[in-house]
């Protein structure tokens, strides 16, 4: 599936977190489907070490058995690092949810310093919403080219390596309105704010058309 | 000498004919082929209609410009990998002022099975040689008009619109895949050249040949014993049995199909 849901992370999605402050960090990987339980079982661990790098981490979230699992499961970064947690098409829907000495950390709420991207594979206008609050909105129009002409081809595949940035801060996208071909990459960077999603209107009857 | 004569020339013929098709109704069939490198399961219907009767002695019937309407319907399906190559989306970077430059890794598609349901009707004019049949079962006489060997069916013209066809139906499954439309007319393109007509022929002549292989039209149905009343009382009805038939087509001032039947009281 590629459905537009921070919620829930897929192959087409990936989750990054900014750890601007020293120290441990423990998280899970859980099913969307079971995203509400208790903060027990946390077997990846992320060790932030003093520093400024601004260095990016990836970490691969991938089934083993039935489990989900990371690799690497245990990260060592430097304070300012950004980790990146991507999948494989194979991979179920999941969230990535953490603590440590900063407080708690989850990828189906979106808080301050967090990233959530969405490569957009069919063509249309994709109304998202926070399903936390409802107060925070966007569009994004996807559109497709002739792939049986060589030009437009040729235009389409140099334009998948470029990315779109909608910046949320507060209950405010900017811009609230993007353009972009599918394929492409749209990247929601949260400023700021206080356990966000970034949800296609339609899942949750908030859709104007 | 026989009892009764009947002989219609090649205008009766062609009336006979033509209330036959109509008797025939609508044949039917389904089953599985092979379409090209896929295996399609599949459902037909065909009736018949038309036809210029040419009566030929000594046995044939030959039938011109039959028309054959038919609607076929089939379904494949194949796993998209097969067909079009693996695409991935490139690395996507992007610099984000309050966390640096972030780089997405690059995400490998997985293209799904589908299944393309395709229905097409049309109809084939054919020509074909019939001879009479004489048969007698369960106490019912009748002359049928059996097609002698395998009538030719022009099916270039339809295959190539099925070709169509299979492209506009691939394309309406394949438009929802995500990032599909990146590789839709390669994917589209790949269907229709894996099938190919030769691939479309290969099932379309084994669907529709049987319909018209043994092709057998009924133009004289009788039961054997039938009940004759008097023309004048007090005389009782009596029991006529047909004892003998034969059908031929005989050329005497004009070409006929003749009846030779034999009566019994």
């Amino acid at each position: 599936m590629s459905t537009l849901d921070s919620r829930s992370l897929t192959y087409v999605n990936t989750f990054g977190r900014r750890f601007g402050e020293p120290g441990e960090v423990r998280y899970r990987l859980v099913t969307a489907a079971v995203v509400c339980q208790p903060a027990i079982d946390l077997p990846f661990t992320i060790e932030v070490a003093k520093g400024k790098r601004g260095k990016q981490h990836d970490v691969n979230v991938h089934l083993e058995g039935d489990r989900l699992v990371a690799e690497p499961p245990k990260l060592s970064i430097a304070a300012g690092d950004l980790v990146l947690w991507h999948s494989v098409a194979s991979t179920p829907g999941y969230a990535v949810q953490g603590e440590g000495e900063q407080g708690r950390f989850d990828s189906s709420s979106l808080t301050s310093e967090t990233l959530y991207t969405h490569a957009f594979g069919v063509p249309g206008d994709f109304e998202w919403t926070d399903a936390i609050h409802g107060s925070l909105s966007g569009v994004v129009k996807v559109t497709s080219l002739d792939s049986g002409d060589p030009k437009q081809c040729r235009e389409w595949m140099e334009a998948l390596a470029h990315g779109t940035v909608v910046v949320i801060e507060g209950d405010r996208a900017d811009p609230p309105e993007v353009s972009v071909l599918a394929g492409q990459t749209v990247f929601f960077a949260v400023a700021a704010a206080e356990g966000i999603t970034i949800t296609d209107a339609r899942l949750v009857g908030r859709s104007a058309s | 000498m026989s009892d009764v004569i009947a002989a219609i020339d090649e205008g009766g013929a062609n009336d006979l004919v033509q209330d036959a098709e109509g008797a025939l109704g609508t044949l039917s069939d389904s089953g599985s082929g092979s379409l090209g490198p896929f295996t399609a399961t599949w459902s037909a219907s065909a009736t018949f209609s038309g036809g210029t009767a040419d009566l030929i002695a000594p046995n044939t019937i030959r039938l011109t410009d039959v028309r054959m309407d038919y609607t076929v319907s089939f379904s494949f399906s194949f796993d998209l990998s097969s067909i079009i190559p693996d695409f991935c989306l490139p690395q996507v970077c992007v610099d984000i002022p309050f966390i640096g430059r972030v780089c997405t890794p690059r995400i490998c598609i997985n293209w799904p099975t589908v299944t393309i349901p395709v229905s097409h009707s049309s109809f084939v004019k054919f020509t074909a040689d019939f001879n009479p049949s004489v048969t007698l079962v369960g106490g019912v006489w009748k002359v049928d008009l059996v097609a002698a060997g395998v009538p030719f069916l022009q099916l270039g013209p339809a295959a190539a619109a099925i070709i169509t066809a299979i492209g506009a139906a691939a394309a309406l499954v394949l438009l929802p895949i995500p990032f599909i439309g990146l590789v839709l007319a390669i994917a589209v393109a790949a269907i229709t050249a894996a099938i190919s007509i030769a691939g479309v022929l290969g099932l379309l002549g084994p669907i529709l040949s049987p319909f018209v292989t043994g092709l057998s039209f009924t133009v004289y149905e009788q039961s054997q014993v039938f009940e004759v009343m008097p023309a004048v009382a007090p005389d009782a009805a009596v029991n006529v049995i047909l004892t003998a038939i034969t059908a031929a087509v005989v050329s005497t001032d004009e070409d006929e199909l003749v009846l030779n039947i034999d009566l019994s009281p």
